[in-house]
């Protein structure tokens, strides 16, 4: 489990530099799937696909401290703080095929409490990876436990993978739903329960 | 004629190949148009991808993943990424594999003589592709409705019609274009219209990151295009 201090794993710099491999492993994956890269729509998909795979894992690059240290304050709010709604796109780890769904964050601050855009940049850095939903929805919930020490956060993420809905099973409207509960979240069912009350629509 | 000057544009790319002359190979040739009455399983069809041969591309396709994990930065050895070249591999194989199939192999059987002339729709039929500039899914539903002339086709063969074309490397104007033609070439009918609603998640995972953003694109071919009337039934039918 990583800290929200962890180590950048990859820098703008290394994108330059990987850019091009990346680019030649899609065209010879073109050309596996008997598609022919020279044709016009095709020419420059390879350098495409790269950098958008590069802008899909670009959480690599990101730290929760570049994120959060300017935009915690001391207020003495002891009250549910939830953002919910966040639009969230990710690539499963399993498969690279985008699974994407909506994070529901609620915190009870302990006289510190964070920028609201903060929460859904937390978000984007951990989803933009290879990720598992429940890893994700984990981190999530320790980023800001350890950057905050609030009483307690609930983070709950309801996400369909295409994984499911474009191949193998064939499942439309599945959703699959994780959720992770952590101080009071965890311990007071009524602060959980209202938590839960709050972001069903 | 009205179809035969809409596929020629088509068929200057037509699956990957540039073709010169009408003569696209996984549609249907200028031949089987003329003779279409006949039986269509005499007509021999060039598939850009043989489903044997899949086993065999696998292990180049795996070793392309494992390249974009390393330069991604992963860690290519951790638990969870340790099959994920194979997998990703087979599930690029799955979502292509409209290049196996061809029209014919899946219309021959189903196409019926039935003396009716009123319109038939099949619509909200899911389909999932694949963009060809960034190989990022776009799906959406397509809605087909056809004018029969004397001869009418099998539903579900209107939703693998849309399979075969939507598995591929796409561009969402030609695949409407492509589902449209070969409903057109294997039924000679009235006219033919389809329409197809998507959400490009190269356009809501990156880029401009509009998430409610859709695309629509239709052809309309026949008397879908000449009569208004008929058009305007099909599209309130489709909006309804």
């Amino acid at each position: 489990m990583e800290s929200w201090k962890e180590e950048r794993t990859r820098s703008i710099e290394d994108n330059e530099m990987n850019l091009p491999g990346i680019a030649a492993a899609y065209t010879s994956i073109l050309r596996g799937l008997g598609e022919d890269p020279l044709r016009q729509g095709l020419l420059k998909t390879p350098r495409r696909a790269a950098t958008a795979m590069q802008f899909f894992t670009k959480g690599y690059q990101e730290k929760i401290s570049d994120v959060l240290n300017n935009a915690i304050f001391d207020e003495d709010h002891d009250e549910m703080v939830i953002v919910k709604d966040i639009d969230m796109f990710s690539m499963c780890e399993h498969h690279l095929v985008p699974f994407i769904g909506k994070v529901h964050i609620g915190y009870l601050p302990n006289k510190r409490v964070v920028g609201l855009s903060k929460l859904a940049r937390i978000v984007e850095i951990y989803s933009r990876r290879l990720q598992v939903q429940e890893r994700l929805t984990k981190q999530i919930a320790v980023a800001i436990t350890e950057s905050l020490q609030p009483s307690g956060v609930g983070v709950v993420i309801e996400a369909s993978h295409m994984c499911m809905v474009m191949r193998g099973v064939q499942k439309m409207n599945s959703k699959t739903v994780t959720s992770t509960m952590l101080g009071v979240f965890r311990e007071d069912p009524k602060t959980r329960e209202e938590f839960l009350k709050l972001i069903k629509d | 004629m009205e179809y035969q000057k809409a596929a020629a544009e088509m068929n200057r790319v037509c699956n990957g190949n540039i073709v010169a002359e009408y003569n696209c190979h996984n549609g249907f040739s200028e031949q089987a148009m003329i003779e279409s009455k006949k039986a269509a399983v005499q007509n021999k069809h060039e598939k850009s991808r043989k489903e044997s041969e899949d086993e065999s591309k696998l292990p180049a396709l795996e070793a392309a993943y494992n390249t974009i994990l390393k330069g991604l930065g992963e860690n290519t050895d951790r638990q969870g990424l340790l099959l994920t070249p194979r997998r990703a591999a087979k599930a690029m194989q799955f979502l292509t594999k409209g290049y196996h199939e061809t029209i014919y192999d899946i219309l021959n059987d189903a196409i019926f003589d039935e003396d009716h002339d009123e319109m038939v729709m099949v619509k909200d039929i899911d389909m999932f592709s694949l963009c060809e500039h960034h190989l990022v899914p776009f799906f959406g539903k397509v809605h087909i409705g056809y004018l029969p002339n004397k001869r009418v086709v099998g539903l579900s063969k209107l939703a693998r019609i849309v399979e075969i074309f939507s598995r591929r490397l796409q561009v969402q104007e030609r695949l409407t274009k492509q589902i449209a033609l070969a409903i057109t070439e294997a039924l000679n009918p009235a006219g033919v219209a389809v329409v197809i609603e998507a959400a490009h998640m190269c356009m809501v995972m990156r880029g401009v990151q509009k998430m409610n953003s859709r695309t629509i694109t239709s052809t309309m071919l026949g008397v879908f295009r000449e009569d208004p009337k008929t058009r305007e039934e099909f599209l309130s039918l489709v909006r309804s």
